[in-house]
């Protein structure tokens, strides 16, 4: 994870929702912790710590532009587990949402990628490989 | 120079030789004497280089205290387990995942080649697939670092790396003194389909079926109706294949005998160096299918022996079912080495008038030049890479054993390893045959799928984008580089077709080679083409450059650019191409 001195888990909240104000097209990595990285075209990966309702307003904003925060506390923290992606992951696919797996051609790698494309940004996920979510993606024709 | 040790049946190497010496090939002739597991018990610090996973999983179960190294493992799990080893390090691990093993050592401060004695066990793999892996060569290139190391193979093997001869590498030979020889029947036959169908009927015995082709064993699985009596042991990928495409659910990736059935089919992962210790003896059957995939080619002096070692409780019977293709020219090793001392040649004199161009215009011209002689497939990193001269005449040697059922007969016997009983199988052309069926995801699928996401990045691109397209230049660096160069458009105008896309890309170059760099685009080693076109298809190329030449294009002008033979496409007159010739 970069190490940003002296920039909060406030001030990433801050910055990320100036972005959203001036609609921003926001580019999402999920990573363990948990944590997610917000980049866009003009500004570099800088990390923001989530927790559920954090992670709800960000998608929320991915999917319809709305920046509104009322509720969203980006200092508290809470236990969403070890597993917390594939759950995010199998929440958006459940609701239909476009899901695009980069495919393995020849080799397999030890990571899948899979990219979530919304109207105002993307959530990109790199999941260790292993057959259960090989399977689960298979099985929803991904 | 040549040391050789007598072996008595039931005696393992740890008892004729406690500790392999440095600087050594030992030639072991059998497998199951315990190479790996003398090293494993050696009182010193290893590092033991193994082909394929299977190996390390198998050997993982039988001693504790060893580090398994792979694909999954990470650089940080290898240096906990190397803080908590009390003892002597014992690491096992694969070429692709040596690189974590030097890493580790940096962060610790160990010094790697002195205090690791490096172990390269199944040292034919490294010629077998010097072609598609690099890493396997990058690993013997450290190899030689280390102050102590030797490599161990059951077969024999031929090393062309001049570092063998200048840092002494002495040969140790194990002579059995009791019966070690296999007994085997090769079936030469024009039906592999039948004669398989035909063994499964009549057998009574377990089955194994050694057959490198995941199309062709789901298939035969498909048309022998054979789905509830059988498993498969596979590549990972292969498991993905089976389970995800063609709906079988007995295909596994990691070995274990309660998964296996009455018939149980493994790939090429599973030929060498795993133990596969059963509670009974199976009927093994070897088979090569040259008319499928070269996959399924299997080297009697290698492939065969490594097959029948794997059973550690013995065997009822071995079976090698084979085809052969008259068209498959016969080049012996003196020929093949001939030919590459030409081309090398070739490549030495260009690479003169590189060095010593004057201007930049000339230095431009002989580096393209250099990159069409077929000598410059064996450079790597600047230097020669001895591995992959070692890999190409080892597969043309096998190649051209399968052009006449008699030099399969003839490898049989020479060799010292096989009692040999040659059966000759014909059935009649009509005879129900075999239809492989194919993935239904194609590579063409996958890359419109690929072509879509990268279509969704918008540029500028953000830093996310960009791990996104180096993620994908990864799994697919061809298609990344189309879609950069020729845009989402152009590619599926030429209907993702391969040969299309890289003609476009080529005409895109501009680097003076286009004409030879198109004509090695369109034609390919190993196959057949009618005269007919031949002349048509480089008529259209020349024609894309305005080039007329003064004589009228004959199908023989194939033979500038390719080593050819003549043959019949189609009762119409063509050409075999052999190999490059530019």
């Amino acid at each position: 994870m970069r190490n940003l001195p002296n920039f909060t888990n406030s001030d990433a909240h801050i910055f990320i929702k100036e972005l959203m104000q001036s609609k921003e097209h926001l580019d999402i990595t999920m990573k363990d912790n948990p944590y997610i990285e917000v980049c866009t075209e003009r500004v570099a990966n800088f990390p923001y710590f989530i927790n559920n309702v954090s992670l709800e307003w960000i998608i929320n904003y991915l999917k319809t532009g709305r920046h509104d925060d009322f509720g969203v506390n980006p200092n508290k923290r809470d236990i969403l587990g070890t597993d917390y992606q594939t759950k995010v992951l199998k929440d958006l696919v459940d609701k239909g949402y476009p899901v695009s797996r980069v495919p393995f051609i020849r080799e397999y790698m030890p990571h899948i990628t899979i990219i979530v494309f919304f109207l105002f940004g993307k959530l990109v996920f790199r999941l260790k490989r292993n057959l259960q979510i090989m399977d689960y993606l298979n099985s929803k024709g991904i | 120079m040549k040391t050789q040790y007598k072996i008595n049946k039931g005696q393992y190497l740890c008892d004729i030789l406690p500790l392999i010496p440095s600087n050594t090939i030992l030639y072991k002739k059998i497998t199951g004497i315990g190479a790996t597991t003398a090293e494993i018990k050696a009182e010193r610090h290893s590092i033991i280089v193994v082909p394929n996973k299977p190996v390390i999983d198998s050997k993982c179960k039988k001693h504790k205290n060893i580090i398994g190294i792979y694909e999954g493992i990470s650089t940080n799990e290898v240096i906990k387990r190397l803080i908590a080893d009390t003892s002597f390090h014992k690491i096992m691990v694969t070429p692709e995942s040596y690189h974590k093993v030097k890493k580790a050592c940096q962060k610790l401060n160990i010094s790697l080649y002195s205090t690791f004695f490096m172990l390269c066990d199944e040292a034919h793999q490294y010629i077998d697939d010097a072609d598609f892996r690099p890493e396997m060569t990058e690993t013997m290139n450290d190899f030689f670092l280390f102050e102590n190391k030797a490599l161990v193979s059951a077969t024999p093997i031929e090393f062309s790396d001049p570092r063998f001869v200048s840092q002494g590498f002495v040969k140790i030979e194990i002579l059995p003194t009791y019966n070690y020889r296999y007994n085997i029947t090769a079936i030469h036959t024009n039906s592999i389909y039948m004669e398989i169908k035909n063994i499964l009927h009549t057998s009574t015995n377990e089955i194994c079926i050694f057959l490198n082709s995941v199309d062709m064993i789901h298939s035969l699985i498909e048309k022998l109706d054979i789905g509830n009596d059988c498993a498969v042991f596979c590549s990972e990928k292969g498991v993905r294949k089976f389970i995800g495409e063609y709906n079988f659910p007995n295909a596994y990736h990691s070995w274990c005998e309660d998964k296996m059935k009455k018939i149980t089919f493994f790939t090429s992962r599973f030929y060498n160096a795993f133990d596969l210790e059963l509670s009974y003896q199976p009927d093994v059957l070897l088979i090569t299918d040259v008319f499928a995939t070269h996959y399924t080619w299997l080297d009697v002096n290698t492939d065969c022996i490594q097959i029948l070692g794997r059973f550690r409780n013995g065997i009822n019977s071995a079976d090698h079912i084979f085809n052969t293709n008259r068209k498959i020219p016969n080049k012996d090793r003196d020929r093949i080495k001939w030919e590459l001392s030409a081309h090398r040649h070739c490549y030495e004199v260009m690479s003169t008038y590189y060095e010593n161009a004057a201007t930049k215009e000339a230095r431009f011209a002989f580096a393209e030049a250099l990159k069409s002689i077929p000598f410059s497939d064996y450079i790597s990193n600047g230097e020669i890479n001895y591995f992959k001269i070692d890999n190409k005449i080892h597969n043309i040697c096998v190649q051209s054993t399968y052009g006449d059922y008699n030099i399969i007969e003839s490898n049989y016997l020479k060799s010292d390893l096989f009692v040999l009983s040659f059966k000759n199988r014909i059935y009649p052309s009509d005879i129900d045959k075999l239809v492989i069926s194919h993935s239904k995801f194609t590579i063409r699928v996958k890359r419109a799928k690929i072509v879509n996401i990268l279509a969704q990045l918008k540029e500028p691109y953000s830093e996310t984008d960009i791990r996104i397209i180096t993620d994908i230049r990864a799994i697919d660096p061809f298609i990344v580089e189309a879609y950069m160069t020729l845009g989402k458009t152009v590619i599926e105008q030429l209907k993702y077709s391969e040969k299309k896309i890289k003609e476009a890309l080529i005409m895109n170059k501009r680097n003076g080679m286009e004409v030879i760099d198109l004509i090695k685009n369109s034609f390919k080693i190993g196959c057949r083409y009618s005269n007919k076109f031949i002349v048509q298809e480089l008529n259209r190329i020349y024609s894309k450059f305005d080039i007329y030449l003064s004589k009228k294009i004959r199908a023989n002008a194939i033979s500038q650019f390719f080593e050819v033979i003549p043959c019949k496409v189609k009762k119409e007159r063509g050409y075999y191409l052999i190999q490059d010739l530019v």
